[in-house]
């Protein structure tokens, strides 16, 4: 047994950091495919739903407005960029370019939200609520089952938006670590796994944007 | 995985930074990556202003595809990364394609599920149009044929003799609405008709057919008239009178229980 | 720290209950899961009791027809969630998985502790329904539209669940990661011992499967609280669809309960029969394949829900299909048994107990997935009868074996043999008189879920119940043995059995971080009659 234990930079039943760092990446990965299954059910049940009320789902899908849906794509994209690049600076031990990365991918997620709150509120002004609250009659008259397609509506975006405030905790808490000083060249696993999750929410929406905002 | 050396200096890096054997991906790349998932946005949208029938569903959900295979491959690293991780996260694509497709088997095969139309609790029975829903119609007659077929032929039997299939266990046995007038229980005029409607008959596997709205149960009233034909007897036109003048009184009112409150106290009663 | 990692593991902290609280320690962890899963396998049982007393004679005896809802609802529940499905990988998998393969520990110990806390905190968010609300009344199976209208407390059973679910995907996240990344030097994935490849099939069904029914459950509440109406027909929603997102789950589910089972009758028989495994690859493969196939019939437990005909006939089809690794594997085992040099301690009875009632399970359950049939055995006790039969009479019945088997590696005592021999013959004794009537009587008609039923099924109702008294003293044996010979066993030796596999080479119990000396592995797990 080496006795190397005072300067351990891994766990003890790993054999380094490189191998501590494999493991992870795959805990991760792994994780990754709960959130695809998480998230699975809901486009399943859509696509089932809207196979079989093709009318209902694209009269409904107009009250969306696909414009804040694209600005919301696009700005998720480039979060995903600054994420990625925090990793490649702090990778290269740019310590201060990688703060900034992550600051920008915080920033470019609290637009996310800020536009997300635009797009419920007004959807409440009309009272297009979830399920049994839905009060449009207006569109009720249309089709009585349009309520369905705004539940999932809220659901999945409900859902994802949940996600990606727990990823913007996620990235303070890692720019608080990264200030510290936890972070090099050698060790920043942490940065690489919250860039996974975050890459993560933004692959739910590359989906979710299609498939409620611009069904034809 | 490779031998027990732990010591913390024998991995000095020699690959330019990074952890050993850590492949750096070039940061033109990942920007080169952004352009192209914006292009994709792009045409996703404008895809979508083409009507393509069935190929638009196609077309993004490819571009989507399309998109996340950029951000997997090198956002995410997968591209330069161990097969292991590859394989995980395509049997999750997989695993939700056997759910929609086996799903879809049964859901996309059936007879959907049409939804009711949402009446709202308001009834078109009013005071002023009572008198024209206690005549009736042939418009009434039809609907009300409809009505009986689904809700009441099981029992009663497709010509009301009493002799449906869903009656055989039944005591006492379903009317039979040939019968003479006197052997019903409350009667067979309309409103007679209608208050057994209304209320069920306790005691008897006739249920009460409150759930229905009232311009409904005055078609089956109409209907079922026209099955029967022994002479018109009214026992209870009072108690007809009653229900009619309730629901008038609370018309538009919240929905109504599907059972009757009084068989409700009288089963908590027992 | 290299000091203590040479001391056994249960001297190697500070004692009292801290030490336990927040251990990092695989086999502390597995034991903390042995002692709740057995709490709710007696919690299960009571319910189970109760069901049986109920249905001792035609008429009411102890409850009315929405009491005796919940008290099924809730063996039910309760048996499943709490019990069969974390306890295999719980308590014999993180205690044995990483030693089996040469590992220090699991590869995230602190998200294995988190497992622990999570299977708690669903159990008490569950209790809480219980004891504050009033249970459920829907079955265990949660189906819409009723579970959304009923008044009671489905909310908390169902999101304890959830809860529980996650506790299981993280189990299997761990075990994954741990056999791709901590295997010790020549323990390639053809040395590993049957029983971790039973665990790794396992894990993914745990990692692929239950996030389905932790959202499914989810959008239950949601339909509670806020009519979301994907359920609802009113709203052009399906209730057939919350089955087929329950069972997309809930079918692997079943495998994941009977998976760690197979893969400890594979290590008791082989061990106890002193000769190597007949087929390693043939099981190992079969594992996976079952795994695999198990994604793909969850519509068999549908056929009468008003499934379309097309998905019936796809789903009977290839259930067919699940036959073949099982079948793969009862004749392997029986090979393996063929001039074998059997020891018939209690280990070895309960695996051979396993043989006779799993085959049972297993054929009554190609007999359900045969559409046809199925028409008028569903809902029938036929169905009762086989799910008990692979899930007692498999799950569980390998567990036991397990249990015995390794009782002396994990606590350095040997268990009673007498008592252990007792528990057995009690306990087979039981469960067929029990359950072999539910055959009779579902074959007679005889509906499930019902508090009452016709004369006709007396006879076999009242045989039924006396044997469940046997199964209960039988476990009841198992516990006093273990509970008695923790304290009162004599010393164990390393390796009583004489098996190959990397356990048996560690100390009885083993050290804090397993091994003295990390191994290097030179040939496989069950090499006897070979040249060591």
């Amino acid at each position: 047994m080496s006795d190397s234990h005072q300067h351990a930079d891994h766990a003890h039943h790993f054999n380094s950091i490189e191998h501590e760092f494999e493991a992870g990446k795959l805990g991760m990965w792994l994780f990754l495919v709960t959130e695809i299954m998480l998230f699975g059910v809901f486009f399943a049940g859509y696509g089932l739903y809207m196979y079989l009320y093709p009318e209902m789902f694209r009269e409904a899908h107009h009250e969306l407005n696909k414009w804040m849906g694209a600005l919301n794509t696009v700005v998720l994209l480039i979060s995903s960029l600054t994420m990625a690049l925090s990793i490649a600076y702090i990778q290269r031990d740019q310590k201060t370019k990688s703060m900034w990365m992550l600051f920008i991918t915080l920033v470019c997620a609290g637009i996310f939200m800020v536009v997300k709150y635009f797009e419920y509120t007004h959807k409440f002004h009309l009272g297009i609520y979830p399920g049994q609250y839905f009060n449009n009659p207006e569109m009720s008259a249309k089709f009585p089952n349009i309520a369905l397609f705004f539940s999932f509506y809220f659901v999945m975006t409900g859902t994802h938006g949940i996600h990606v405030l727990i990823g913007m905790f996620a990235i303070a808490w890692i720019m608080f670590r990264m200030n510290r000083g936890d972070f090099n060249s050698r060790k920043f696993a942490a940065v690489e796994f919250v860039g996974l999750y975050w890459h993560i929410v933004d692959l739910i929406w590359i989906f979710l944007f299609p498939m409620v905002y611009l069904v034809v | 995985m490779g031998n027990n050396h732990d010591k913390h200096g024998s991995h000095d890096d020699n690959h330019g930074g990074g952890l050993h054997g850590h492949h750096l991906i070039p940061i033109p790349v990942y920007v080169k990556t952004l352009l192209a998932l914006v292009v994709l946005t792009v045409l996703t949208m404008w895809i979508s202003t083409v009507d393509l029938g069935k190929f638009n569903i196609v077309g993004n959900l490819g571009i989507a595809s399309l998109k996340a295979s950029l951000v997997m491959a090198f956002f995410m690293g997968l591209k330069y990364d161990n097969n292991l991780n590859r394989a995980f996260i395509l049997s999750s694509f997989g695993a939700l394609a056997i759910l929609v497709v086996m799903s879809a088997s049964d859901l996309w095969v059936r007879p959907k599920p049409l939804p009711v139309a949402v009446k709202s609790a308001k009834s078109l029975v009013t005071k002023e149009n009572l008198s024209k829903f206690e005549a009736g119609s042939p418009e009434m007659l039809d609907s009300g044929k409809k009505l009986y077929d689904m809700n009441c032929a099981v029992c009663h039997g497709a010509g009301g003799k009493g002799d449906g299939a869903g009656g055989v266990a039944l005591n006492p046995k379903p009317r039979n609405f040939s019968a003479d007038a006197g052997t019903w229980t409350f009667g067979n005029t309309a409103k007679s008709i209608y208050h057994t409607l209304y209320m069920g008959s306790p005691g008897t596997g006739m249920a009460s057919y409150k759930s229905l709205l009232p311009e409904d149960r005055w078609a089956l009233v109409h209907y079922v008239m026209s099955l029967s034909s022994g002479n018109k007897v009214g026992k209870a036109d009072d108690k007809g009178n009653a229900d009619i003048e309730l629901e008038l009184a609370s018309a538009g009112g919240p929905p109504k229980p599907s059972i009757p409150i009084d068989l409700a106290i009288d089963r908590v009663a027992q | 720290m290299s000091h203590a990692a040479n001391i056994n593991f249960y001297k190697a902290a500070k004692p009292g209950i801290m030490s336990w609280v927040y251990t990092l320690d695989h086999k502390r962890i597995g034991l903390m899961y042995f002692a709740t899963t057995m709490l709710s396998l007696c919690v299960g049982g009571i319910f189970a009791l109760l069901v049986r007393l109920e249905l001792m004679f035609p008429g009411q005896q102890l409850f009315d027809a929405n009491m005796y809802n919940k008290i099924f609802t809730l063996h039910g529940a309760v048996m499943v969630f709490w019990f069969i499905i974390p306890a295999i990988p719980g308590v014999l998998g993180n205690f044995f998985l990483p030693i089996m393969i040469g590992a220090k520990d699991v590869a995230f110990p602190r998200l294995n502790l988190l497992s622990y806390y999570l299977l708690l905190l669903g159990m008490a968010i569950n209790l809480y329904g219980i004891l504050h609300g009033d249970g459920a009344d829907t079955g265990w199976t949660f189906y819409t539209p009723y579970s959304i209208k009923t008044g009671t407390a489905v909310v908390s059973m169902v999101l304890g669940v959830f809860v529980m679910g996650f506790s299981s995907i993280l189990t299997g996240l761990n075990f994954i990661a741990t056999v791709h990344t901590l295997r010790c030097p020549g323990m390639s994935f053809f040395r590993m011992p049957l029983f971790v490849w039973a665990i790794y099939s396992t894990a993914v069904l745990q990692v692929l499967a239950t996030p389905v029914i932790g959202i499914t459950t989810v959008l239950l509440a949601l339909e509670r609280f806020m009519g979301i109406g994907f359920f609802d027909p009113k709203l052009g929603g399906d209730p057939v669809l919350f089955q087929h997102f329950f069972w997309f789950y809930s079918h692997p589910a079943v495998y994941i309960m009977i998976l760690p089972g197979m893969g400890i009758i594979s290590e008791v028989i082989t061990t106890m029969s002193r000769k190597t495994i007949f087929g390693y690859r043939a099981i190992a493969f079969s594992s996976l394949g079952l795994a695999l196939v198990s994604f793909l019939v969850w519509g068999h437990h549908m056929f009468t829900s008003g499934q379309s005909p097309l998905a019936n006939y796809i789903f009977s089809l290839i259930t067919m299909a699940t036959a073949v690794p099982s079948a793969v594997k009862m004749f392997n085992w029986t090979a393996t048994l063929y001039k074998g040099s059997i020891s018939l301690k209690t280990p070895m009875l309960y695996a051979l107990g396993f043989l006779f009632t799993f085959g049972i399970g297993g054929i009554t359950g190609i007999i359900l997935g045969t559409l046809s049939a199925d028409l008028h055995f569903h809902d029938t006790y036929f169905v009762v009868a086989h799910f008990h039969y692979v899930m007692m009479g498999g799950a569980a019945i390998a567990l036991f074996s397990g249990i015995f088997y390794w009782f002396p590696k994990m606590s350095g005592k040997m268990y009673h043999e007498g008592m252990g021999q007792l528990s057995f013959w009690l306990f087979i004794f039981g469960f067929n008189v029990t359950f072999l009537a539910q055959f009779v009587a579902g074959l007679g008609g005889m509906p499930r879920r019902y508090h009452d039923y016709d004369p006709v099924y007396a006879t076999w109702n009242l045989i039924s119940t006396v044997g469940s008294w046997f199964i209960a003293a039988g476990i009841l044996t198992i516990i006093v043995n273990v509970i008695y010979s923790m304290k009162n066993g004599p010393k164990a030796p390393s390796n009583p059995w004489g098996g190959k596999s990397l356990e048996w080479t560690t100390e009885s119990p083993p050290v804090l971080e397993n091994f003295a000396v990390v191994p290097t592995v030179t040939a496989g797990p069950y090499e006897y009659g070979v040249k060591a």
